[in-house]
């Protein structure tokens, strides 16, 4: 029997809305759906290690909370009892929040996330914490503290990242559905790699505050999903202006019965952008899937058209200057001060701060926090920070010079499919292969993944969906109704 | 050698505002430790700011109170460095688009050794709004963090180095506290830290066109500490170039009890503060209506205020200058006005009485237990003769220490004065009687004499007797 | 970066980002972040004279808050989270630079 049968898991409810039927014709309860996710959790994740922890009593009691709701009709949403993995980045009240760190461990946050706020107006139930790379700096989730997350549909291959534990745990069938957060691809990326949908949505849609900041200025929570439908659910259930994000647009909510809206693939337009045949380094295989997805959209009547994203060569340079100086000045607040690990060997308040921030951050966060302190110094601002944030003006203008074209754009995931670990070490090839999700978070659009087919290997290739600013609606009905018709191939 | 003395001051004032820059801690002072903290001044993992309109009004109204053009596209940025009073190690300030630029306060008056300064404007290089750190207090073997004030809105007012002298110093930060004073800005009590000053210093030969390197003095918490520190530095600085030495740029810091500055750090390890962009905070544009309502709202400033109290109230320029010095003493002094008191009168009681009483009670106007009316009712009463000023002192200290009103007081104790003359004339009769020798001095011109009689009706009355009126009866009495 | 980009001292900015690194952490994330540097070169070929930075990705400006008080944490919640505390009401770190008392704003 090979890993994928074993791993991955198609089962029903499996989704969201198969689940929220349920409950609402009685089939189902939250405790069982939650017992039997837990059942799940307890046979398979000790070899996916999607989860950090998984508070099994609270989960229960939540869930337990919920039934009683429902039994008494008032429930507080179509979505009351559906439980939701979290990433370790996003706050939830007395919960442990480590981002996967050594420097936050044993920290319980004193206070929800907005997301987390609006999950549970809508009675949803937070169901544990999913693994990461540490402060979501990576695309493997090999950076994480703890432990190493495996892609359920070949244990021996990495699930991506940074989200790598999100995305894991919904393939292997221990959640419906969770929350990741995405800074250059660390939701799409997962999502592609273990053949489910992920969600990057318009900056400010979804509020900030209680996501653990690694770059402010393109950091943007989504959701990860079995299906498109569940990536509209959970988005509307997180979307909205929040008063506490300064960055958070004003009318943001989205609504899900807008997806209702009419939609005719005959008049829509998709744009290829011609740079993204010639990445260096796209294998045969997601070359192959790209193909796929264009000549799908094309032969049911789409409109096909090329578009040029002139100075896409400069994206990975811009975002690693822009996103690391960032990060550099984010994770300057963990210091073993006020809260977190204090490695207190000595009486000298500098040596607080080298042992904390030594011991308690990994390699690549170091490596990003002296790449983002060397960008911000002295004499290096202007040739590198100022020329970066220059290249974001440029690239933004070139998506908004293709969105004059076209409606969507079409894009690979990633130029490659999952890989064995420990197989990419070279940081430089790593940041390079962010070259199709990066752009769209230095301009600040919404995006999504879609599974479409597999590599050789059998791993999950996932198709990139591009909106312009705020048109998620446009985004996810065009998703939607792309896997509704792909025949993604192999089934498990 | 005397040496062109060129001082600059930074000066930081917190906003007075009911919650902090960027959270809604409350925004006070005197709170047990770390009682005013949330997520987002303690700097947890993944809480954002959100700017505190009040603040930056504030620090718009204090720009144009200094003559500052007002930026009308503004922004935020992070200054980078590691203290443990800094919550997230960096500070959200403002790097090349201040609120505020290039203003100017005009002083005059007498610095602190009493020497006179003619008008001068000190230029206003740019006032900026940022978060203040948190409180260490340092013991033997640790320090303690309380972080209360971390957050707290924070203004910084650079000026040019337009200032010569200790004294200009000092005039000018007495300046400025009464603009914020004066604007509601701030109460700049610095006891409590709500004004703070950094000082440059540097010197010039008369003869030499450049500057020898400077000397930043940090942290100095009263005005006569900035006069001190000034006055160190100069001969400090003065005594190496005299003795032909080097001076290196170089960060000090002042020490109260002994009355030196020591070095904190040299220009080779200046702090690298890494400035850029506020990613969590969105840029602020003022527009040019709310810039006219601003305007609007910007109250007089001390100067006008001085120049209008002589022109309207046609009181002597001293008085004006001490009265308005004080932005509650100006309006306690204006709200008696409008109570109908007499305006030099009120203003020789409010600068002798009144301040007397406040000053040994350590109270302020705010508290002050006699009220603007009551203390115009008192004056009145001098006016209209109802009592002498000799029993108006002693019916004013009652009022301050009872809080009861005048005519209560006199009331009580039968204070009121006598003008019945038949009860006065028997005073007069018995003084002329028991006095054979004043009376005779009177009678051969000696007019201290009258004064001496007088004197004598006014104790038989027990000092209620109209002075005016026993003069003259005496007089009467005698022809 | 108009001129050829300088090799990295990665001890000092390890020094600024208070990282403590050893000689042999100091020489792999000097090649590291030579690589990304020399990569990043291109930007320089790039003329961008005339050309805006983008600092955010949405354009909205004036997002500001009344000024209302709000509730603050329990100290003892705060002080729960500190890893060293004094009198139960001071967060407590050594000493820092001398007795006087000092700020760092």
């Amino acid at each position: 029997m090979s890993t994928v049968q074993k791993f991955v898991f198609k089962h029903n409810p499996g989704t969201i809305h198969e689940a929220s039927d349920a409950l609402e014709t009685g089939d189902l309860s939250s405790v069982k759906l939650c017992e039997g996710l837990i059942d799940r959790i307890d046979s398979v994740d000790s070899e996916i290690n999607g989860f950090l922890s998984v508070d099994k009593d609270q989960i229960l009691e939540d869930a337990t909370a919920s039934d009683s709701r429902r039994k008494n009709g008032k429930e507080l949403s179509p979505y009351d009892g559906i439980p939701i993995a979290i990433k370790d980045n996003i706050s939830v009240k007395d919960q442990t929040c480590g981002c996967a760190s050594k420097i936050l461990e044993g920290f319980a946050s004193p206070y929800n996330a907005t997301v987390i706020n609006n999950l549970r107006k809508n009675g949803v139930v937070c169901f544990g914490r999913t693994n990461m790379d540490e402060f979501a700096m990576g695309s493997t989730t090999e950076f994480s503290a703890y432990r190493k997350t495996s892609n359920p549909w070949d244990v021996g291959r990495v699930p991506g990242g940074s989200s790598g534990g999100s995305a894991a745990v919904i393939s292997s069938g221990q959640a419906l559905a969770a929350l990741g957060s995405d800074t250059g691809g660390s939701i799409r990326q997962p999502a592609s790699f273990c053949g489910v949908v992920g969600l990057k949505p318009t900056y400010g849609r979804v509020s900030r505050y209680g996501l653990v900041a690694f770059a402010s200025s393109l950091d943007q929570i989504g959701p990860i999903t079995r299906d498109v439908e569940d990536a509209s659910i959970l988005f509307e259930l997180i979307s909205g202006h929040d008063e506490l994000d300064s960055t958070s647009l004003p009318k943001s909510n989205f609504n899900y019965a807008d997806l209702h809206d009419e939609f005719d693939i005959n008049s829509l337009k998709i744009g290829i952008p011609k740079e993204f045949l010639e990445v260096q380094g796209l294998s045969t295989d997601v070359k192959g899937a790209f193909e796929k997805s264009i000549s799908i959209f094309k032969s049911h009547g789409c409109g096909i058209v090329e578009v040029t994203l002139p100075n896409l060569a400069y994206a990975v340079s811009s975002y690693y200057i822009i996103a690391t100086a960032e990060a550099s000045s984010n994770l300057s607040r963990f210091d073993g001060i006020r809260y977190g690990n204090r490695v207190d060997k000595s009486s000298d308040l500098l040596d607080i701060y080298l042992d904390s921030r030594e011991n308690g951050f990994g390699e690549e966060v170091k490596r990003r926090i002296l790449l983002g302190t060397y960008v911000l110094s002295s004499g290096y601002y202007d040739a590198y920070y100022l020329r970066a944030q220059k290249m974001r003006t440029l690239i933004r203008d070139d998506f908004n010079k293709a969105f004059s074209a076209c409606d969507l754009l079409l894009s690979p995931v990633s130029p490659i499919s999952a890989y064995p670990f420990g197989s990419v070490s070279d940081p430089l090839q790593t940041y390079l292969s962010d070259i199709y999700t990066i752009p769209v978070n230095l301009a600040g659009n919404c995006a999504i993944s879609v599974p479409t087919s597999f590599d050789g290997d059998g791993m999950p290739i996932g198709t990139q969906l591009i909106g312009n600013f705020m048109e998620e609606v446009k985004l996810l009905q065009a998703a939607s109704w792309f896997e509704s018709v792909n025949d993604i191939g192999k089934q498990t | 050698m005397k040496f062109d003395v060129i001082i600059g001051l930074e000066v930081h004032v917190q906003v007075m505002t009911k919650s902090k820059m960027f959270c809604s801690c409350p925004n006070r002072y005197g709170s047990d430790p770390n009682t005013l903290v949330c997520p987002i001044c303690m700097g947890y993992p993944g809480v954002l700011p959100v700017p505190n309109n009040e603040a930056i009004r504030k620090t718009l109204l204090a720009g144009l109170m200094c003559e500052c053009n007002i930026a009308l596209y503004s922004k935020f940025d992070r200054k980078s460095y590691f203290y443990p009073d800094m919550p997230k190690n960096y500070q959200i300030s403002q790097y090349d688009l201040p609120f505020c630029e290039d203003g100017k306060v005009v002083i005059s008056g007498k610095g602190l050794s009493k020497e006179f300064v003619e008008t001068k404007p000190i230029g206003i290089t740019r006032i900026h709004l940022e978060e203040d750190v948190a409180k260490s207090t340092h013991f033997r073997q640790c320090s303690g963090i309380d972080f209360n004030r971390a957050g707290v809105p924070l203004m910084e007012i650079v000026s040019e180095p337009d200032i010569s002298t200790p004294d200009e110093a000092y005039i000018y930060l007495t300046a400025l506290k009464q603009i914020m004073q004066y604007a509601d800005i701030s109460d700049c009590d610095m006891e409590k830290g709500q004004m703070r000053c950094d000082v440059n210093v540097s010197l010039k030969s008369p003869e030499s066109p450049t500057l020898n390197a400077k000397t930043e003095v940090k942290n100095l918490n009263s005005l006569k500490a900035v006069h001190r520190s000034l006055l160190y530095e100069t001969e400090r600085q003065s005594e190496v170039l005299e003795g032909n030495g080097q001076l290196i740029q170089q960060t000090r810091g002042w020490n109260d009890d002994i009355g030196e500055t020591y070095i904190l750090r040299t220009k080779e390890d200046a702090a690298d503060y890494r400035y850029f962009p506020e990613p969590d905070l969105m840029p602020v544009e003022i527009s040019s209506d709310y810039l006219e309502k601003l305007k609007k709202e910007v109250p007089e400033t001390p100067a006008q205020r001085c120049a209008r109290f002589i022109r309207e109230f046609a009181i002597p320029e001293y008085d004006a200058s001490v009265l308005t010095s004080n932005k509650s003493c100006a309006d306690y002094f204006e709200k008696c006005i409008s109570f109908g008191s007499d305006a030099k009168k009120t203003s020789n009681w409010t600068m002798v009485e009144l301040l007397r009483e406040l000053s040994q009670a350590n109270k302020t106007f705010d508290q002050c237990p006699v009220n603007p009316e009551n203390f115009a009712e008192l004056i009145k009463l001098i006016d209209n003769k109802t009592i002498n000023g000799k029993i108006a002192k002693a019916v004013f200290s009652d009022m301050f220490s009872s809080g009861k009103t005048a005519l209560e007081i006199i009331d009580e104790k039968g204070l009121k004065q006598v003008t019945d003359t038949d009860e006065i004339l028997q005073f007069v009769k018995k003084a002329v009687e028991s006095n054979p020798t004043p009376v005779q001095q009177l009678k051969e011109g000696k007019s201290t004499a009258l004064n001496f009689l007088v004197g004598q009706v006014m104790k038989f009355s027990k000092g209620k007797a109209n002075p005016q009126l026993a003069s003259d009866m005496i007089k009467k009495e005698l022809s | 970066m108009d001129e050829k980009s300088q090799d990295v001292d990665i001890k000092h900015i390890a020094g600024l980002a208070r990282l403590n690194l050893n000689d042999s952490e100091i020489s792999r994330y000097e090649t590291d972040i030579n690589a990304v540097l020399t990569h990043a070169e291109q930007l320089s070929k790039v003329d961008l004279s005339d050309v805006s930075p983008t600092a955010h990705a949405v354009s909205i400006t004036n997002v500001i808050r009344n000024d209302d008080e709000g509730v603050s944490m329990s100290r003892s919640n705060v002080l729960d989270n500190a890893p060293d505390v004094l009198d139960d009401e001071l967060i407590k770190v050594p000493v820092v630079i001398s007795s006087n008392s000092e700020d760092s704003a």
